[in-house]
């Protein structure tokens, strides 16, 4: 905070408090959405509808913000080709070929998971390292400041995904 | 920068092995970096994280693939729309532990105890009181305790215009609330 914005903001949290208590709920983004936000990719229109929905649920606005940070820098951690054509042959060993039906799937992804992983390792993939890495220095300011962090409860978004039972349920 | 776009929905909804090999080639790297932000971030073992890279992937392929059928590149670039999802099911993840954590039975009762609080004003704000923008420049500035510089440079503007925003929807609100400018 810059002493040219003391005055300024001095009762404004309280003043935002206070409109927050009011503000009518509105419709929560699919992760599609989010993610199209976090590109910059909306019209006006939808943006300002995620924006809403932000300003009514900040908690969100790490994930949202982090993830825009790094796309926005092209930092988002991609295979290499090396390691993804070895990943390929790793993948095309733990499968017995054939083409996978959905109930299978879960056993198909555990195998071509490990790949993915085993890749990982390799190439050395640390979200840090692979964001912070290649951004530029306010995207990367940016990322190192709102940390990837866990904002509190993004919860509203996994729930909207239908993700709150991720794990248990498969 | 690897462009990202050619992600073949049709197939990997089919269960199409080749593809699925890879999809998961490409991508496991960007969902384990976005687990294991967020599990750092929570001071949590990175150990914890291969579970959570499979659940996102076989999360994908849940109820014959629905949620992966929702994807459309044309709206965005697959790594994005992951990572989202990586780290939303990440954050679920600690939420559950936590939870777990301490059986509510054990907690200290000053743990649990609902603490009093002052009765909370809630006066409804008319949906055109604040612009969506301006809403959430105040939501980052008091809430998320960013700076200004910080709110534009998350929102691509410039600092000036998020000084005005802040500085234009502070007037409406002491306005709509009566208050006088202290």
């Amino acid at each position: 905070m810059t002493e040219q914005d003391g005055p300024e903001m001095a009762g404004g949290a309280a003043l935002w408090a206070r409109t927050r208590a009011g503000l009518a709920p509105v419709a929560e983004p699919d992760a599609l959405l989010l993610a199209a936000y976090a590109e910059n990719r909306l019209s006006e229109e939808d943006g300002a509808a995620v924006e809403s929905w932000l300003a009514r649920h900040p908690e969100a606005l790490d994930t949202v913000l982090a993830v825009r940070a790094a796309s926005a820098a092209g930092a988002l951690p991609l295979g290499r080709p090396a390691e993804i054509a070895a990943a390929r042959s790793l993948v095309s060993g733990a499968h017995g070929g054939g083409t996978p039906r959905p109930q299978l799937m879960r056993g198909i992804a555990w195998g071509s998971v490990a790949a993915g992983l085993l890749v990982a390792s390799l190439v050395g993939y640390e979200a840090g390292v692979a964001t912070g890495g290649h951004t530029s220095v306010a995207f990367s300011s940016l990322a190192s400041e709102m940390g990837f962090g866990i904002g509190g409860n993004d919860g509203l978004l996994a729930d909207a995904m239908g993700l709150g039972d991720a794990g248990e349920e498969l | 920068m690897a462009r990202d776009t050619d992600l073949e929905v049709a197939l990997l909804c089919r269960g199409d092995k080749r593809a699925w090999d890879g999809f998961v080639a490409r991508y496991a790297g960007a969902v384990r970096a976005a687990v294991l932000a967020v599990l750092r971030q929570a001071g949590r073992d990175a150990s914890e994280a291969a579970d959570l890279v499979q659940d996102v992937f076989l999360r994908l392929c849940k109820d014959e693939f629905r949620l992966l059928a929702q994807y459309d590149p044309a709206r965005a670039a697959p790594a994005t729309w992951l990572t989202l999802i990586a780290r939303s099911m990440a954050l679920d993840h600690l939420r559950r532990k936590q939870v777990a954590r301490v059986p509510l039975e054990e907690a200290p009762e000053s743990a649990v105890a609902v603490a009093p609080t002052e009765p909370v004003e809630r006066l409804a704000i008319p949906p055109d009181l604040l612009s969506p923008r301006q809403a959430l420049i105040l939501a980052m500035l008091y809430e998320r305790e960013m700076d200004p510089a910080e709110v534009a440079a998350a929102l691509g503007i410039e600092v000036q215009t998020v000084r005005s925003m802040h500085h234009k929807a502070l007037t409406k609100l002491r306005a709509f609330f009566g208050e006088e400018r202290g």
